[in-house]
C-alpha cells in the first residue's frame, strides 16, 4: 500500500516506478496468456449455446448446435467448391485492398506534400469516408459488368478513403523536432523518410490500413451477399435462403476467422515496417 | 428499491399505451377483425397484387371479418422466410420447390393451398443481343427474382432442358423482379430477364425486346401447382378461423376478378401505381384463366418434391407423413 501511495505521489520515482511494476504484470500475464483468455471466453460462450440448444431453450432451426457447425467448418476445408468460393472471396479482398493501400498512401501523401491540395480535398474526403457509398452499387454493376470487378472496384473505393486521411494525418503528425534532428545530422531525404517519417507515422497509416481491410472484407461480403455472385457471401446468401443452419454459420465462422487472419497478418507487416 | 421500479412502471405504462393504441393502421372497420399478415413478392404482378388490391377495395376482407397487412419481400425463399419467421402469417404466390426445402431443413410451415398452375414466366433478351430463341441461351447468363422462387426453379429447369439437348447450362443469377430484369438486360449483365404477362409485352409489339422463352415449352408444369399459399404452423393452429377466411376472399377475389375484368384492371393499375394503360393490362386475361388460378386442387406434388430434390432446395424426397403433414388442405373453403 505505502509503495504505491510514493509512486503516485513522488515526482522523481516515477522513472523506478514502472522498471518495478512490470515484472508483477508480466507475472500475471504469463501465468494466464491472454490468447488463452480469448479462446476460453469463445470456449465458454459457444458451450452455452450448445447447452442451450441441447435443452431446448434455443431452437436448432435458428440455432444449430455449435458442435455441428464447427463440424461442418473442418469438413468445408475438403470441400472443392466451398475452398473455391474462400479463394473467390480472398482473390477481391486482396486485391481490393492492395489497390486501396497503394492509392490511399499516395494520395494521403500528396495530400500532406501540398498543402493547397490537403486543405481542399481532405474534407471532401472525409465527407465520402462517413457516406454510404455502397449503396452506388447497381452504377457500379453497369460500369463493370455484373462480375468480380464491381464489386473489387467498389470495395477499392471505400477502403481508400481511410488510408488517405489516416496517412495524411500520419504524416503531418511526425514531431517537427524529430525532422529537425535528421536534418542536423544532414541526412538524405530518402533517409528522413525512411528511417524518421517512416517509423514515425507507421502506427497511424497502419490503423488506416486495419480499417481499409476491414472495409474491404465488409464491403466484399456484403456484395458478393446482396448480388449472389462470387464468393463466402453467395453461400451465406445462399444457405439463408435454403435455411440451411449449419452451412450458414460455419460460412459465417469462416469469414469471422479469416478476418481475424487479416488482422493477424497486418500487426505482424506493421511491426515489421515500425523496424 | 424506488430506482428499480422506476423502469417497471415506465414499460407498465409504455405497454398500457400499445394495449390502448389503434392497432392496423387505426381502421374502425377492421376492430375486432382477426389479424392477418400476409407476405408476397412483386406487388405490381396480376398473380401477386391483384387478388390482395382487389379484396381491399372491394371490401371482402371486411367481410370476413380479417384485418390483412401486407409485407413485400424478394419473393422465392424470402417469402418464406418472412412466414418462418413469425412477420408474416401467410405467405402467398411462393414456390412450392421453396417451400418444400424450408419444410425439409425444418421449417414450421405448411402449403395450405395452390396459387398459380402452371408456369406463367416469359424470358425476354433485348432484340439484336444475338439471343433469338431458347437454344441461343446456352451458357448465357438468365435473371431471376429470388433464391427458391418459380423464375428460379424456371431458369434451372430451362437450363436442364438445354443440357438434355446437349447444349451448355445457363448461368442462373439472382437480379430481382421483372423491372430489374429489364435494367440488367439493357446494361448487359444478363443475356435474358423473366417477366409475366402482360409486363414488357408492349416492348416485345414495338421491337424493342424478343421473347426467348415460354414457361409452357419447358417441362410438363402444365398441371403443376407451381406456387402456393404457405402458412406459419404456429398461427395457422391459434388461428385456424382467420387462415380459413383469408382462402375464403382469395378465391372469391379471383372469382370476382374474371367476373370484372375491367373494374378489376381500374383497381390494379390505381393501387400497383402502374403506368401500363388498361388495354395492355387487360391482355392479362388473354394468358391466364380461372382454374389456372385455383386454390384447390394442389396438383403436381410429387413434380415440386422432385424439382426440389433435384434442384437443390431439398436434401432428399418426402415420406407419405412428411407429405401428409406439408401440405394440409383443411384451411381451404368448402367449395374449393
Amino acid at each position: 500500500m505505502s509503495r504505491v501511495r510514493s509512486t503516485t505521489t513522488s515526482a522523481p520515482a516515477r522513472p523506478r516506478t514502472p522498471a518495478r511494476a512490470a515484472p508483477a504484470v508480466a507475472r500475471r500475464d504469463e501465468w494466464v496468456p491472454m490468447w488463452v483468455v480469448r479462446i476460453a471466453v469463445v470456449a465458454v460462450f459457444l458451450a452455452l449455446v450448445e447447452a442451450a440448444v441441447r435443452v431446448g431453450v434455443l431452437n436448432p432451426f435458428f440455432i444449430p448446435l455449435p458442435s455441428d457447425v464447427l463440424g461442418r467448418m473442418v469438413a468445408n476445408l475438403a470441400d472443392a467448391e466451398l475452398l473455391r468460393m474462400l479463394g473467390i472471396t480472398l482473390a477481391e479482398t486482396m486485391t481490393a485492398f492492395a489497390i486501396a493501400a497503394s492509392t490511399g498512401i499516395l494520395l494521403g501523401f500528396a495530400l500532406w506534400r501540398s498543402r493547397v491540395l490537403g486543405e481542399a480535398f481532405e474534407p471532401l474526403v472525409a465527407a465520402l469516408f462517413s457516406s454510404p457509398i455502397v449503396l452506388l452499387y447497381p452504377i457500379f454493376l453497369v460500369i463493370f459488368g455484373r462480375n468480380a470487378a464491381a464489386i473489387v472496384a467498389l470495395a477499392a473505393i471505400f477502403a481508400v478513403l481511410p488510408t488517405i486521411l489516416f496517412t495524411k494525418q500520419a504524416l503531418s503528425g511526425v514531431s517537427r523536432t524529430l525532422l529537425n534532428v535528421g536534418r542536423t545530422h544532414n541526412l538524405s531525404d530518402w533517409s528522413i523518410f525512411r528511417h524518421i517519417m517512416l517509423p514515425a507515422a507507421a502506427p497511424t497509416i497502419f490503423t488506416g490500413l486495419r480499417i481499409a481491410l476491414t472495409y474491404v472484407l465488409i464491403v466484399v461480403v456484403a456484395m458478393e451477399y446482396i448480388l449472389q455472385i462470387g464468393g463466402l457471401g453467395r453461400v451465406v446468401a445462399e444457405s439463408a435462403l435454403l435455411f440451411r443452419a449449419v452451412d450458414l454459420y460455419a460460412s459465417v465462422g469462416l469469414i469471422v476467422v479469416i478476418s481475424a487472419g487479416f488482422i493477424w497478418a497486418i500487426n505482424r507487416v506493421e511491426r515489421l515496417a515500425q523496424r | 428499491m424506488r430506482k428499480g421500479t422506476r423502469p417497471v412502471a415506465l414499460l407498465a405504462a409504455a405497454a398500457a399505451l400499445v394495449a390502448c393504441a389503434p392497432g392496423g393502421g387505426g381502421d374502425p372497420a377492421a376492430e375486432g377483425a382477426m389479424r392477418v399478415n400476409i407476405a408476397f413478392s412483386n406487388p405490381t404482378i396480376f398473380t401477386t397484387g391483384l387478388p390482395y388490391y382487389v379484396a381491399q377495395a372491394k371490401g371482402f376482407y371486411d367481410e370476413a371479418g380479417i384485418d390483412v397487412s401486407a409485407t413485400f419481400t424478394g419473393g422465392g425463399s424470402e417469402t418464406v422466410q418472412a412466414v418462418v419467421s413469425g412477420s408474416a402469417d401467410i405467405g402467398t404466390e411462393t414456390s412450392g420447390a421453396s417451400a418444400i426445402g424450408a419444410f425439409d431443413s425444418g421449417a414450421p410451415i405448411k402449403i395450405i393451398s395452390a396459387s398459380t398452375t402452371g408456369l406463367d414466366l416469359q424470358w425476354f433478351a433485348v432484340a439484336g443481343s444475338g439471343i433469338d430463341d431458347r437454344t441461343d441461351l446456352a451458357g448465357k447468363t438468365m435473371g431471376y427474382s429470388a433464391t427458391g422462387a418459380s423464375s428460379h426453379v424456371g431458369v434451372l429447369a430451362l437450363s436442364a432442358l438445354l443440357e438434355q439437348e446437349g447444349l451448355a447450362p445457363i448461368q442462373a443469377e439472382a437480379i430481382g423482379g421483372p423491372p430489374d430484369n429489364l435494367t440488367a438486360a439493357q446494361t448487359n449483365q444478363i443475356a435474358a430477364g423473366w417477366t409475366q404477362p402482360p409486363f414488357f409485352l408492349d416492348r416485345v409489339a414495338s421491337g424493342e425486346l424478343v421473347l426467348v422463352a415460354d414457361g409452357s415449352e419447358i417441362g410438363d408444369y402444365a398441371d403443376v401447382a407451381m406456387r402456393v399459399n404457405i402458412g406459419n404452423v404456429a398461427w395457422l393452429e391459434q388461428n385456424p378461423e382467420a387462415a380459413r377466411a383469408f382462402l375464403e376472399v382469395q378465391q372469391r377475389s379471383w372469382d370476382w376478378i374474371f367476373d370484372n375484368n375491367e373494374e378489376a384492371v381500374q383497381i390494379w393499375r390505381e393501387a400497383a401505381e402502374l403506368e401500363l394503360t388498361e388495354e395492355v393490362l387487360l391482355t392479362s386475361f388473354d394468358y391466364y384463366d380461372r382454374s389456372e388460378l385455383r386454390l384447390a386442387p394442389l396438383d403436381g406434388r410429387d413434380v415440386l418434391v422432385d424439382d426440389a430434390v433435384e434442384f437443390g432446395f431439398a436434401d432428399e424426397s418426402l415420406t407419405d407423413a412428411e407429405m401428409e403433414q406439408l401440405f394440409d388442405d383443411s384451411y381451404l373453403p368448402e367449395a374449393s
